[in-house]
């Protein structure tokens, strides 16, 4: 997705005409935040309130608050459940973000560093990668049953062609002269791709990454629609097939409210590894 | 060899080392496939061989109901894909000239895009059963967003000098907005459709996969997938309309890059 | 001094000649280039614009594999990159690490080597001294102008310990003025390290004020077209040498040969 187009103009926007102070700014950007999401709830309450009870748009704070109870307020016991169908969610996302980024990694940088096998790659990786990764779920589901292992190894094939193609790139734009430096001081093949063709290619490997990690929430979540026993896709599955609008509203809440989390996460991490690439570029 | 100071990598047409290269590629994959399925090394239970996989892919499309699918999967993603451009140019319009108007909706966009659009389907599955609308309404909330984020660069970046020599030319607020910004932003528009097209593709087929309904590539799979028939040609039938579906993307990817091409090849944008 | 055959040649280009491509669009870059470099001189390489000096430095740096003939550094006939040689790029920009400091992009050459991290500080910070770059081992190479970026790819180099050095057109790129004070930074680099130095460059006047010997190349396929001794007084200074009048007449010999494309004039 274009989450750089964003990014620039936020970069752009933020600069405002009469500049105010520092803390003035911040003031106005969580205002800015703020402000709209409180009009659209409040919004939304008013018009739950005001007409008949519609069943499909719980009020809000009730959302909320069933949320707060799921998580929080029930016994412990009761909410350990809940942290559970999060964690597995989070767990399978993880394991199977890590092991697609892997081998993305591994490949994209084989294709990237040597042309032949590029080319000779290339058109599998072009059509395979057509194939909406959701759609393979029921050939995964054949192959590997309805296990975790399924679901881990379906995750991890979906997220890998972004890293690889992202992975790719990056590598392929590193230029010569700098892999000449890292033969040129007799720098051997395997340190050349961790201090040199990596680092360089970080930029657009994040940017993979990042788009990752939003294939692999969705990818887990459409795996634990199918033949799950948890999860939050299940809860999800659950909440429907018992009409339940208000927890399947809140277990959507907490889905935005995982994949803000994640979003937020990954740019922390992408600000602190490439604030080189950043002040560099801000400077041309 | 080695070549000389040209930066190492550059996509150009393709040459003619790649595209031999290239089918070496997948011819010696075909062949490892086929190999390794019919000696047995790897149970054709798990990889049929690759020859049979062709032919079925083939012979799918002698299946009636599978071609109606087909239909049924390409109008459902055209009317979603032209709902949201109906929606999504106007929308990323707005933001790009206003900004404050973009500020102050960023907040709610920056909530709602990070929610998978496949969540939303049990609660839209209720509310509104499994037929097309179902579909479409999670198609656009899916393909919004790359052509309103696409419309909203095109629009604000703009060349202000351009702005600035209509302006001085006499020519008025609307004349500038029809004259200068749009066939400014047209390219971006376009390659945000391009983006948008692969993501409502995807998604129909999704959606179709998990809620079943009777239409559609996806629910084909499903179907097939609860069939009683023969376990093995089942798979290859999977096998076979997944392949299909991860083909029919390609195609119209490849005719939507061609438009692009050709409308505006002047700014040939990479994806994001 | 003519070539001395007792003592060890620091290198020796041994009949090289190098084609790109095959067939009817083949490239003849380099034919039969045969030469001989003493320890501790300084060489320029002058030609026209074309594949040839690149190519001859890539050839000697072991970067490049000759179509024929080879290379030989210090009595070995190398293949690949020959130990204790560095190299200085064009264009500086691209070859300075962006992610890492001025000091661990000076400190590059020696990962992996067996030294002492102490060490290692010592020779970083005596690399960025040689330079004139001392305090600025804490910046990134986007805060420091092109000048001093090549002044960094320098340090980087010497922090190798180097007993031959090889540029490539490092200053092209490069201001005049800034030219000047980076042409005269090497030769003092020179002065106190005694290392061997070829500097490849199209700016004739610089490739004279810099060198003890002067090859000039002819056009692709390129040739010797010229060894030519350099007697001017030493330290060389920008605006009294340039006045020299040997000086003028060596350059005018070299441009001549230059413009002729490498005939005898």
């Amino acid at each position: 997705m274009t989450d750089t187009s964003t990014r620039a103009l936020a970069a752009r926007a933020t600069r405002p005409t009469g500049t105010p102070t520092r803390g003035r700014r911040a003031l106005i950007s969580l205002g800015y935040f703020v402000i709209p999401i409180a009009v659209v709830i409040g919004i939304w309450q008013l018009v739950t309130i005001l007409n008949p009870p519609a069943p499909f748009f719980p009020q809000p704070f009730a959302i909320i608050a069933n949320l707060w109870d799921l998580l929080f307020g029930s016994p412990k016991a009761v909410q350990q459940v809940f942290y559970g169908e999060f964690l597995q969610t989070v767990g399978r996302m993880a394991l199977g973000f890590a092991l697609g980024a892997i081998w993305g990694v591994i490949v994209g940088t084989i294709m990237g560093l040597w042309r032949g096998a590029r080319e000779t790659i290339n058109p599998i990786v072009e059509f395979l990668r057509s194939i909406p990764a959701t759609a393979t779920l029921p050939l995964f589901i054949i192959l590997l049953g309805g296990g975790d292992d399924m679901r881990v190894a379906f995750i991890a094939y979906g997220v890998s062609w972004f890293v690889l193609i992202n992975t790719a790139q990056g590598v392929g734009a590193i230029h010569k002269t700098l892999l000449d430096v890292g033969k040129v001081f007799k720098i051997s093949p395997a340190r050349r791709i961790f201090r040199i063709v990596l680092p360089g290619a970080m930029p657009k490997i994040f940017a993979g990454l990042r788009i990752a990690s939003t294939a692999a929430l969705l990818l887990a979540i459409v795996s634990e629609f199918m033949l799950a026993s948890n999860g939050i896709g299940y809860m999800l599955v659950q909440a429907q097939g018992r009409f339940q609008l208000l927890n399947m509203w809140s277990w959507m809440l907490a889905l935005a409210i995982l994949g803000l989390i994640i979003n937020t996460l990954l740019e922390w991490i992408e600000g602190r590894i490439l604030a080189w690439h950043r002040q560099s570029r801000a400077r041309t | 060899m080695t070549s000389t100071t040209v930066p190492r990598q550059t996509r150009r047409s393709p040459r003619v080392g790649a595209i031999w290269r290239g089918i070496a590629g997948v011819l010696g994959l075909a062949i490892v496939l086929e190999i390794v399925s019919r000696s047995g090394i790897v149970d054709q239970k798990y990889l049929p061989p690759f020859s049979e996989v062709i032919v079925r892919s083939f012979t799918l499309w002698g299946d009636a109901s599978f071609r109606n699918d087909v239909g049924s999967t390409l109008l459902t993603y055209l009317i979603g894909l032209a709902i949201s451009i109906v929606i999504a140019v106007p929308l990323g319009a707005l933001f790009g000239l206003s900004n404050r108007v973009y500020r102050a909706a960023r907040a709610v966009i920056e909530l709602l895009r990070p929610i998978p659009p496949v969540a939303l389907i049990p609660l839209v599955l209720l509310m509104l059963g499994s037929g097309m609308e179902m579909k479409v309404v999670i198609v656009v909330f899916a393909a919004v967003w790359p052509i309103m984020f696409n419309t909203l660069y095109g629009v604000h970046d703009v060349d202000p000098y351009a702005k600035d020599m209509a302006r001085s030319f006499g020519i008025g607020r609307f004349g500038i907005i029809r004259r200068i910004v749009i066939p400014s932003a047209a390219p971006f528009i376009m390659t945000g459709v391009r983006i948008s097209s692969s993501i409502a593709l995807i998604v129909v087929i999704t959606v179709e996969l998990i809620a079943g309904g009777a239409q559609g590539i996806g629910a084909y799979i499903s179907r097939l997938r609860g069939s009683y028939s023969d376990a093995a040609d089942t798979y290859l039938s999977v096998l076979a309309a997944t392949i299909m579906a991860g083909l029919i993307g390609l195609v119209i990817n490849l005719v939507i890059g061609w438009l692009e091409r050709r409308f505006f090849g002047w700014e040939a944008r990479d994806s994001a | 001094m003519t070539e001395n055959t007792t003592a060890q040649a620091a290198l020796v280009v041994d009949h090289v000649s190098h084609v790109y491509g095959s067939g009817p669009s083949a490239h003849h870059a380099i034919s039969d280039l045969a030469f001989s470099v003493q320890p501790g001189e300084f060489v320029s390489i002058v030609g026209p614009s074309g594949a040839g000096k690149t190519t001859l430095l890539r050839t000697l740096a072991g970067l490049l594999k000759p179509s024929e003939g080879g290379v030989i550094v210090d009595g070995n006939r190398i293949s690949g990159v020959p130990a204790g040689m560095a190299m200085v790029f064009q264009d500086y920009s691209r070859s300075l690490l962006p992610w890492l400091t001025i000091e661990k992009n000076v400190g590059f050459p020696l990962e992996g080597k067996k030294i002492a991290k102490a060490d290692k500080k010592a020779i970083i910070q005596e690399s960025l001294e040689a330079v004139g770059l001392g305090g600025f081992a804490k910046r990134y190479p986007w805060q420091l102008s092109g000048g001093m970026q090549q002044r960094v790819a320098i340090a980087r180099a010497l922090a190798y310990r180097p007993s031959l050095l090889l540029m490539d057109e490092p200053f092209a790129s490069v201001d005049a003025q800034t030219r000047e004070g980076l042409e005269d930074l090497v030769l003092k680099i020179r002065d106190t390290y005694g290392m061997t130095i070829l500097f490849v460059t199209h700016d004739i006047d610089e490739s004279v004020y810099l060198a003890n010997r002067v090859l000039v190349l002819s056009r692709p396929p390129a040739r010797l077209a010229a060894d030519i001794k350099v007697d001017l007084p030493e330290p060389r200074d920008q605006i009294t040498t340039r006045e020299n009048a040997d000086f003028i007449r060596l350059r005018g010999h070299v441009a001549r040969l230059i413009h002729s494309g490498g005939d005898e004039e």
